[in-house]
């Protein structure tokens, strides 16, 4: 069993401090959804702990067991076993998305995978999360819809196997049957070996990953934890309540933001 | 196929080949009458001048090796033939001046890949004079440039006749505190009617302590024609370098994959088969390690 732990963590972009005293634990075998209202930090927590270099730590530890995250680079984080599913992947011109896998995998492991190996295991993970084949062999990203991204970093989580997945809404642009196919992905992940860090708007996710804790982020700082009935409440009532439950201005806040 | 193939020595005044040439005041002078495959090593010395009789096709693998210093060749291409040049450098040089004059006949073609990768300074000069109608030419050069070395190339195409196409390509990596120029210098004479002068030429800097420029010159004399240029000079993109770290690749490998994929674009720009994959496995070999 594993542990990400995350203490007092501040994180400012720019000189404008985003995250205020972040603390969350997260175990192998738990699924943690994150909520909060746009642009209040969540993928700037996320971004933090796969190691960013925009956003500066300013304070606080992040530790996966005993390892200290912020002393690693970020390809380290990668293979200590930290996945970031990003909420806008990266294009890359030139540069094939089997290629890359291939070399992640092999960053990954003591020794190169064969290419035999390789690409059985690409071709039954590309089949099982029912992309159009030819994606694999395409530009990594380049001019793939916003589902196809998405499903292409659940590609990559699957081939990398990591210890805590970081998903930053990667259920957003899915359609009905590619929420359904992402969903299942993940829950075949779901094990006392794994661990995950879920953003999103929207209960759909939530109602086929079911989280084991869930959170919400206001103004850099977790505001409320508690079980799936918060998904429930923010699917029903929006963030208004939190507001008036924590003498939060949560108005002035997204109104901010909105500019 | 071509099965003729024939090798050229040049240092100095020792000249290896097989092949007939004379020694003049101008230079060293070969005829070539037949299809063949030309080695070509240039090291040193006089100047080289290869006249290609009508009709004839060959390929060209010119390596430029130590000890090679200022060396000149002159290519006279007559009408109908087909030449298709490559040209690498041995990983020994330092230090090279490189003047290259091509001049293409009527219905000629000429089509020439540079691979520039090791680390050296360069200063490559090329003009290509299109001299007949209809004659084309295409030239590319594909170069990575790192620590402190010195790369520029020069490459001048002249539309002298009616109907003639020229088309030139740099694609170019700059690395550390080196320095990278290209200047792409179309000529479109006054008659040259129907001619086409097209030129790219695009360079990423992965460090900002690097001197970097794409230079297009273009100076059209004739009313009639098609020409175009792009040159960009853009900075290695950070959030590619990231993307790729969070999948567990190193900054080095990273750089290298991105390096990898910015040259790889120009093979769709290469006509030839054989220099295609050439130039591919350069690359190949030259940026993945
Ligand atoms: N690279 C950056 N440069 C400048 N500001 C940034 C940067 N990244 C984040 N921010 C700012 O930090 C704040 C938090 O952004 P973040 O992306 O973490 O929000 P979020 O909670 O993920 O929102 P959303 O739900 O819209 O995705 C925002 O005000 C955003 O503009
Ligand atoms: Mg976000």
């Amino acid at each position: 069993m594993s542990t990400l732990k995350i203490t007092d963590l501040h994180v400012s972009v720019e000189n404008k401090m985003i995250l205020k005293g972040i603390n969350l634990e997260v175990k192998t075998s738990e699924i943690h959804a994150l909520m909060g209202p746009n642009g209040n930090g969540k993928s700037t927590l996320l971004s933090a702990i796969m190691g960013h270099p925009k956003y500066k730590i300013e304070k606080g530890s992040i530790y996966l067991d005993d390892i200290n995250i912020l002393d690693l680079s970020v390809d380290e984080r990668s293979k200590a076993g930290l996945f970031l599913g990003m909420q806008y992947p990266t294009e890359v011109s030139g540069v094939t998305n089997a290629d890359f896998l291939r070399a992640a995998m092999n960053a990954h492991s003591d020794k190169p995978i064969s290419l035999f190996k390789f690409i059985k295991q690409l071709d039954s993970e590309v089949e099982k999360l029912k992309m159009k084949p030819d994606l694999a062999h395409r530009y990594l990203n380049e001019g793939f819809s916003g589902g196809e991204k998405k499903r292409n970093e659940m590609l990559h989580m699957n081939l990398l196997k990591p210890k805590f997945a970081l998903l930053d809404e990667i259920d957003s642009g899915l359609d009905v049957d590619a929420l359904q196919i992402v969903s299942d992905a993940i829950n075949e992940m779901r094990s006392d070996k794994f661990g995950a860090i879920i953003v999103s708007h929207y209960e759909r996710l939530f109602d086929l990953v079911k989280p084991t804790h869930v959170h919400i982020l206001v103004d850099g700082k977790i505001v409320k934890s508690g079980g799936y009935e918060l998904v429930k409440k923010i699917d029903n009532e929006g963030y208004d309540w939190i507001r008036e439950e924590l003498h939060i201005d949560l108005k002035e806040e997204v109104g901010n933001y909105d500019k | 196929m071509i099965s003729n193939n024939y090798n050229i020595l040049v240092n100095n005044d020792v000249v290896e080949t097989k092949l007939q040439y004379h020694k003049t005041k101008d230079g060293i002078i070969f005829n070539i009458e037949n299809d063949c495959n030309l080695n070509i090593s240039h090291q040193f010395g006089p100047k080289v001048i290869i006249n290609f009789n009508k009709n004839v096709k060959c390929f060209i693998n010119s390596i430029y090796e130590v000890p090679a210093v200022e060396p000149i060749i002159d290519l006279n291409i007559e009408q109908n033939c087909h030449i298709d040049e490559f040209i690498s450098f041995d990983d020994q040089l330092i230090d090279l001046k490189i003047n290259r004059n091509v001049n293409v006949k009527d219905n000629a073609q000429y089509e020439c890949s540079v691979a520039s990768f090791n680390d050296c300074n360069i200063d490559y000069k090329i003009k290509i004079d299109l001299i007949g109608e209809n004659a084309s030419a295409i030239h590319n050069v594909a170069c990575l440039n790192k620590d402190n070395y010195k790369k520029q190339f020069d490459v001048e195409i002249i539309n002298n006749a009616i109907n003639t196409s020229g088309v030139l390509n740099n694609f170019g990596v700059v690395k550390n505190s080196a320095t990278l120029i290209f200047n792409g210098i179309g000529n479109i004479i006054k008659g040259a009617r129907k001619s086409q002068a097209h030129q790219e030429s695009k360079i990423i800097t992965f460090d900002e302590n690097v001197v970097a420029q794409a230079n297009p010159y273009l100076i059209i004399d004739e009313a009639d024609v098609e020409a175009s240029h792009a040159a960009a000079v853009g900075q290695m993109d950070e959030e590619q370098l990231y993307y790729l770290q969070s999948r567990g690749i190193s900054v080095d490998e990273a750089s290298l994959l991105i390096t990898y994929g910015y040259l790889k674009p120009i093979l769709n720009k290469i006509k030839n088969d054989k220099l295609k994959n050439k130039l591919e496995k350069i690359i190949e070999d030259k940026v993945m390690i």
